[in-house]
């Protein structure tokens, strides 16, 4: 039933996005129909991967391969909250609610694409993104989460979470011009060394940290299984994190160029800005 | 809106004179803290170290050019060519490429001095200490001969006994204080002291190579320091951190030089290509094109630099399936270097190149590097790379990465800049010559090597016997060394004679397009009487885009004629911040780095005492160096 729980409510949230868009489309214009179309597909894209990585054939591979289970874990970590936060879907799934609901939950959207992110938040979203996922990996942990499904299920929420807290703090900085840029590049910098040394670990050391249940799958010894499990970590994720690092440095490059300074008011170099 | 040209007055120009001026003769030689002498000893320097790297390798391709040659002995040979290794990269690559960065970056940005004009100081000293600790061990004839990357088991006690690597390993240690401390210069400098206006998406190129090499350096250093600090605590203290019968492991060492060494070729390679986006557009004559995705890939080519080590250790025998994916890793490098090249060759199409030698010499680099480029590709490819590993195609892939990726660059950097820096010209048909005298004698000297290491010839031996059939290669690489050598002498002889009676350049002989070009040649010791305002990427094009201009008279404020002083500015932004107070010129940095040398040198000879007192000396000078300083003064 556990295994089917997680399925059902993604099916249950991708028909109220159906229908949020639904309603949207009929009221917007062709220019925003066609941002919309593009935002629904990367929704759709992520729920999807979110729903494969959780899909019961999956999981039972998982069970028994360290690499197959840090697949699932990096679609977690680091493919479906960059899509699902990329795609903008609250406004969408307010609208899909009942009229009477809307205010509530519309307010509730606003606060959490509010203005609130400072320093601190992304100081702390970036430790608690890397965090877990350096803690699940701990070899206690690790078999806790692997012990009954719930904790299971667990270790899966808080990769989630984590994960969407992280790269919405990364999308709306990006947002903000030159200096968000630069602060969420510094973010995507310092996770990016962190858990690539996890990955490192994990794929240099010599004996295996982990109990598997049952023989691993693709022939792996498990010393093997769980050398593809770090490099995935270090090269996949370190990946991911290299080209949220390329986009952010193109934000902080193609920003508006700052205020003319004061001093200037009668320098020779305005002559381009005056021709 | 009006467009006028501000004039310093007599009286703003004497004060800065005046508070600018240093010590003449040998105190102030002693106790300077221009970036621009600075800049200029480390290039001049690290020349010397360029030559007599030179000077090893053609005795090593003398030994080479016929089968059993016996001009040198094996033991002399493997000291040969670990000091060529180890000068190249460490006293030559680097230093030059910092030299060109302290001379350049303050011009570039429109400041006055790097921002730690003292610290500045103290790392050149120390970079000249290192060096001539390390070449101590040649003239004493025991220096490091276990190859530039020194690996353990074979550097161990063990089995090299004598002081050899113990010059290895100190004096890189001690190399490192400079490099990383040189870094966190720049960073500072390039962040906080740009000329107000300039923006960070209006800092030259070169500044953003420069400004990414220092992030990388500070990274990548600590490892480097890290692996030699655990051999010579194995070495002189018997720790066992590389020796597998007590539960160390020598691969430790390959990890962790290879976590530096790695990066290191971007510490070279950036600052080179920084040097190229910085003459293309100017002899292009037109801006650069896609400067945001240059920046980009300059910044993106900094961080992969630290996931791919793991390609220099393909033969090792690390786990088979993680090589699947570092293997991807490497060849995903090629892209934002790719993005770079055509970036260049776009400008180029896109200008009406005007050929003179700095821009053949980029030529040069492009041709050279693409070739070094695809043979670094064919090394990601797992099966191939255990193929050639540690023959002679090794040798050639890695010398046209770094002659074609940071030697070309940087002579294409020194005839660019040689006006501003000596305020005359360099003769232009010997400088075309030099020129093809070295791209020709490189190619002849390197590219037979890709042949000879497929016909399976090793790197590192002293010789080889005849029947091999590599003779005739290694004669036409002999021959080829010594018309590089032959190139190399004139570039020497051109620039001595520029220097001493070239005709004069004036300010901006090029018609450049960044700050440097405003100012005379050479720039006074305060570099810009009146502190530069920037509106675009390409300020003297601006400045020179209006040459008829009402002049009025600069308010203090923007002059800053009194104090040694500058201005700081936002981060991204640009926008004036504060005026601060710049150190002037003193003793301390020689004194310190002078202690350090003792501190290194007594831990070599093995009297810890010297090091120990020397240590505390060095503290001594630091303390000297914090005591408040009359000569700043208050704002």
């Amino acid at each position: 039933v556990t295994k089917l729980a997680p399925l059902v409510l993604l099916a249950a949230l991708v028909a109220l996005y159906a229908v949020g868009s639904l309603r949207l489309h009929r009221r917007a214009s062709r220019r925003t129909r066609a941002r919309r179309a593009l935002q629904g597909a990367v929704f759709l894209a992520g729920a999807l991967a979110l729903a494969v990585a959780l899909s019961p054939p999956v999981d039972d591979v998982a069970d028994r391969s360290v690499a197959a289970h840090m697949a699932q874990h990096l679609v977690l970590l680091v493919i479906v909250p960059p899509l699902l936060v990329w795609s903008a879907p609250l406004a969408t799934l307010v609208t899909a609610l009942p009229r009477s609901l809307r205010p509530v939950a519309g307010r509730a959207a606003t606060w959490l694409t509010g203005r609130w992110i400072g320093l601190a938040v992304v100081i702390v979203a970036t430790e608690l993104h890397v965090g877990l996922m350096i803690a699940w990996h701990a070899p206690p942990l690790y078999a806790a989460a692997q012990a009954t499904e719930l904790t299971h299920a667990f270790e899966h929420v808080t990769f989630l979470a984590s994960g969407l807290l992280f790269w919405s703090c990364i999308t709306r900085l990006a947002r903000r011009g030159a200096s968000g840029c630069a602060i969420a590049l510094g973010a995507t910098v310092a996770a990016s060394v962190q858990s690539g040394l996890l990955g490192i670990l994990m794929t240099l050391s010599s004996m295996p940290w982990y109990h598997v249940s049952g023989p691993a799958p693709f022939g792996l010894t498990p010393l093997a299984d769980q050398q593809a499990a770090g490099a995935e970590m270090w090269v996949v994720a370190g990946g991911v994190y290299v080209v949220a690092a390329a986009v952010l440095a193109a934000g902080i490059v193609r920003a508006p160029a700052g205020q003319a300074p004061e001093l200037v008011a009668t320098d020779r170099h305005e002559a381009r800005s005056s021709a | 809106m009006t467009v006028v040209d501000l004039e310093p007055s007599a009286r703003q120009l004497g004060e800065l004179e005046q508070s600018w001026r240093e010590s003449v003769g040998l105190v102030g030689w002693l106790t300077t803290v221009d970036h621009k002498r600075i800049g200029l000893r480390y290039m001049v320097t690290a020349g010397i170290f360029f030559l007599l790297a030179g000077l090893e390798a053609l005795a090593l391709r003398t030994q080479l050019a016929q089968p059993d040659e016996r001009l040198v002995s094996p033991e002399t040979y493997d000291e040969l060519f670990s000091m060529h290794g180890v000068t190249m990269i460490f006293l030559f690559a680097t230093p030059m490429l910092f030299g060109f960065g302290n001379y350049l970056v303050p011009l570039m940005i429109g400041a006055r001095d790097m921002a730690f004009p003292r610290l500045n100081a103290l790392t050149y000293y120390v970079f000249l200490a290192s060096g001539l600790l390390m070449y101590a061990g040649l003239v004493l004839r025991e220096a490091p001969n276990d190859g530039w990357f020194n690996y353990a088991p074979l550097s161990s006690l063990q089995y090299s006994p004598g002081r050899n690597i113990d010059y290895y390993g100190l004096g890189l240690i001690f190399l490192g204080l400079s490099s990383s401390a040189g870094a966190v210069n720049f960073i500072v400098t390039i962040l906080k002291l740009r000329a107000p206006g300039m923006s960070i998406n209006r800092l030259p190129l070169y500044c953003w190579a420069i400004l990414a090499t220092s992030f990388t350096v500070v990274f990548a250093i600590p490892a480097l320091t890290a692996a030699n600090l655990l051999l010579e605590l194995d070495r002189l203290y018997g720790f066992r951190f590389y020796d597998t019968a007590h539960g160390g492991d020598p691969v430790l060492w390959q990890h962790l030089f290879w976590i530096f060494g790695h990066p290191d070729v971007y510490i070279i390679f950036l600052p080179a290509v920084g040097i190229v986006s910085a003459i293309i557009p100017v002899f292009a004559r037109r801006p650069m094109v896609a400067y945001s995705w240059v920046v980009v890939a300059t910044v993106t080519t900094a961080m992969i630099g630290f996931g791919v080590w793991v390609h220099h250790m393909f033969a090792v025998g690390l786990p088979q399936v993680s090589m699947v994916f570092f293997s991807a890793a490497s060849m995903v490098i090629a892209i934002p270097s790719g993005i770079q090249v055509f970036a260049w060759i776009a400008t180029l199409l896109k200008g009406r190149p005007v050929l003179r030698t700095p821009l053949l010499y980029i030529l040069g680099f492009v041709a050279v590097f693409v070739i070094g480029g695809l043979t670094g590709v064919m090394f990601a490819v797992v099966p191939f790379d255990q193929q050639v590993t540690d023959s002679y195609f090794v040798v050639a892939h890695f010398h046209y990465v770094l002659f074609g990726g940071a030697v070309f660059p940087i002579m294409a950097g020194l005839h660019y800049w040689l006006p501003k820096m000596s305020g005359r010209m360099y003769s232009e048909r010997l400088g075309q010559m030099s020129f093809w005298l070295v791209f020709g004698g490189f190619n002849l000297t390197f590219f037979p090597m890709h042949i000879a290491g497929l016909l399976g010839m090793p790197r590192r031996v002293y010789t080889y016997p005849a029947r091999m059939g590599w003779g005739a290669y290694n004669l036409v690489e002999t021959i080829g060394s010594y018309v590089l050598a032959l190139g190399i002498l004139a570039i020497v002889v051109n620039v001595v004679h520029a220097w001493r009676r070239g005709a004069p350049a004036g300010p901006d002989p090029w018609g450049g397009e960044t700050l440097e070009w405003t100012v005379d040649s050479p720039p006074p010791p305060y570099n810009f009487a009146i502190l530069p305002a920037v509106r675009s990427p390409h300020p003297a094009w601006d400045a020179s885009a209006q040459p008829d201009v009402p002049r009025a008279a600069a308010a203090d404020d923007r002059v800053l004629p009194e104090g040694h002083r500058t201005l700081a500015t936002g981060t991204l932004a640009g926008d004036a911040e504060d005026v601060i107070a710049m150190p002037a010129e003193s003793w301390w940095p020689l004194a310190l780095a002078a202690s350090l040398l003792l501190v290194f040198g007594g831990l070599l000879v093995g009297l810890p005492v010297i090091a120990v007192l020397a240590a505390i000396a060095a503290l001594g000078s630091l303390a000297g160096w914090h005591a408040r300083d009359e000569t700043v003064g208050e704002l």
